[in-house]
Order: structure tokens, then C-alpha cells, then sequence
């Protein structure tokens, strides 16, 4: 097993239970500036020997507890990690987004499809320390020109 | 959360420990009759309440341990299972071979690569029993006239 760092240790801090608090956009790309706050659990744990991450969500918003899974697997190759999530909404997979990390934030994009058009969409990992961290996503239909963070998402290591 | 059986119950049989015998045919689309043969364990939990489970794979080859895992997502709204693979360091999880179960026996598809060329992927699942159950994985490369099971594996609870 390879131990040096060329990114595949990059999702360990994210290894354990966590205690999240959401600020999701209630709506997306239509000027909203109104937020549904609410909190949730993250576990996450390593699969694979170290090239796979998964996470078990659940958040608990207004209309009751929603489930997700996350599962990020690490290309050796590329030195890129896909990142796949599915919501226990619809059961089914989005595309992944795809990147890495860079002196401490992980930048991911993917181009996905929303209420029928393509888009860009980026998950950004910052703020990482040995007890917290903040994920946020966001979109753009300029082709990454300007973006719109509809999701926010603070962890705290329980 | 709905209860009745719509095909999101169908792999309930699979929660919990398995012990695994491989049979893994060397050569692909080749005509070859040789098989490999080891052990393995399964490990499966339902996530996203209910409307999904996560394998993680552990198999003991002669050549070393390999881990993979599998992520199955139940579709509400087309009924379907679609079955997602991964085993190692591409980063990228294989294309999802999809279906459902009928009279206890699953089949499930997908066109993917192999080789540079098209085919189609097939699994299924069969002889499940409250301790028992069969998955084979088979490639056809004249459009599923003609099936070459490549991969059996006989779980056994542990």
C-alpha cells in the first residue's frame, strides 16, 4: 500500500461522526435569498484501503428526516476524487463531481443537469480542522463565470 | 415511508454477513473454460432507509486481497434497482447494471465497454434462501442472443 500523499489521504479528516448544520437555498438559480436552516449527522467512514470514502446522512428538515449516502473514490492515475451522492428521496445516483485539494480547500465540479438545462455545479471543502469543517454547493449557468452557492454546511466533530 | 413491496424490499435478503465462494472464469469472451476459485466475505447494509444497500467486499485471491464494494439504489419511480461496482483505483464507479426481481429471481443490465468493444453485462441473482443465495455475472457480445457467465459467487451466511 502506498502511503505517500498524493491526494488519497486528502478525505481523512472527514473519517467519524458529525453533527451538521445546513443553510440550504430554497430556490435554485431564480435570485433566492431565502434559506431553510436545519440539522443533520454525518458518519463517515474509509473504504477500499484508503482510495474510498463513504458517508451516511440524515438531515432533519421541516418536512421530516431525509437520508443520504455520499461515496468518494480516489482515481490513483488522475489523482482525482469522484465524488457520488444519492438521495433517499429518489433513489437515484447523481454525477459525480471530480477534483482535489489545493493548499487546504477541495474544489470539485461536474456539469449535471437542472430542470432541464446543463449546468455547472462545485462542491467546496474549507475550513478544515481536527473538530470542524464547511462544505458548500453551488451552481452556475455561465459556464463557471458566476456562481451561485445554494447549500452551506458546517461539521462538527461529535 | 411506504411499506408495500414495490421491489424497494427485494434485497432485504442480502442484509448481514456472507461468506462468499468465487468462481471466476480467467479469460473473458475468449472461449476459455478455465475457472479460479476463492474465498471471499460480503458485508451488506440497507442505507438511505431502505432505499438502497452497500456491500463491502473483502476476496482472497491468489495473487492477494482485493476489496471492492457495491451500492444498490432503489428507482420510486421507475421500480427499478440499478446495481453500481466498485473495485479499486480508477476512481470511477463501473456503469449500473439495472432491473428487478421476478418470482425471487433478479436480472438486472447494462451496455458497457469491455475490450474497446460494446456489450452487454448481465447479473443474477438466484436459489436465495434464508442462509443462502447465488449471484452470476454474464457478458454477451451478440446483442444477449448468446450469454458467457464469467463470475459466480455462492454466498453462505456467516
Amino acid at each position: 500500500m502506498q502511503t505517500e500523499n498524493d491526494g488519497r489521504n486528502d478525505f481523512d479528516f472527514l473519517v467519524g461522526t458529525w453533527k451538521m448544520r445546513h443553510r440550504r437555498l430554497k430556490e435554485r438559480l431564480k435570485g433566492s435569498t431565502e434559506w431553510e436552516e436545519f440539522e443533520g449527522t454525518a458518519v463517515g467512514k474509509k473504504l477500499l484501503k484508503g482510495l474510498g470514502h463513504c458517508d451516511e446522512v440524515i438531515m432533519n428538515r421541516e418536512t421530516g428526516p431525509t437520508h443520504g449516502f455520499t461515496l468518494r473514490l480516489f482515481d490513483v492515475k488522475s489523482q482525482e476524487w469522484s465524488i457520488y451522492w444519492a438521495a433517499g428521496t429518489s433513489g437515484m445516483l447523481d454525477v459525480p463531481v471530480v477534483g482535489s485539494f489545493k493548499d487546504g480547500v477541495g474544489e470539485f465540479y461536474s456539469q449535471e443537469v437542472f430542470e432541464g438545462r446543463h449546468i455547472f455545479c462545485r462542491f467546496t471543502w474549507s475550513k478544515i480542522t481536527a473538530n470542524s469543517c464547511q462544505w458548500e454547493q453551488a451552481f452556475s449557468i455561465d459556464g463557471g463565470k458566476t456562481w451561485e452557492t445554494n447549500w452551506m454546511n458546517t461539521f462538527e466533530r461529535v | 415511508m411506504q411499506t408495500e413491496n414495490d421491489g424497494r424490499s427485494d434485497f432485504d435478503f442480502l442484509t448481514g454477513t456472507w461468506k462468499v465462494h468465487h468462481k471466476l472464469l480467467k479469460g473473458r469472451l475468449k472461449g476459455s473454460t478455465e475457472w479460479e476459485e476463492f474465498e471471499g466475505t460480503c458485508v451488506d447494509k440497507k442505507i438511505l432507509n431502505g432505499l438502497g444497500n452497500f456491500d463491502e467486499v473483502i476476496m482472497y485471491t491468489e495473487t492477494g486481497t482485493f476489496n471492492a464494494v457495491a451500492m444498490r439504489l432503489f428507482d420510486i419511480n421507475s421500480k427499478e434497482w440499478s446495481i453500481y461496482w466498485a473495485a479499486g483505483a480508477s476512481g470511477m464507479l463501473d456503469v449500473p447494471v439495472i432491473g428487478g426481481f421476478k418470482d425471487g429471481r433478479g436480472e438486472f443490465y447494462a451496455q458497457e465497454i469491455f475490450e474497446g468493444r460494446h456489450i452487454y453485462s448481465r447479473f443474477i441473482w438466484s436459489n436465495i434462501t434464508a442462509i443462502s443465495c447465488l449471484w452470476e455475472q454474464a457478458f454477451s457480445a451478440d446483442g444477449g442472443k448468446t450469454w458467457e457467465t464469467n463470475w459466480i459467487m455462492e454466498h453462505e451466511r456467516a
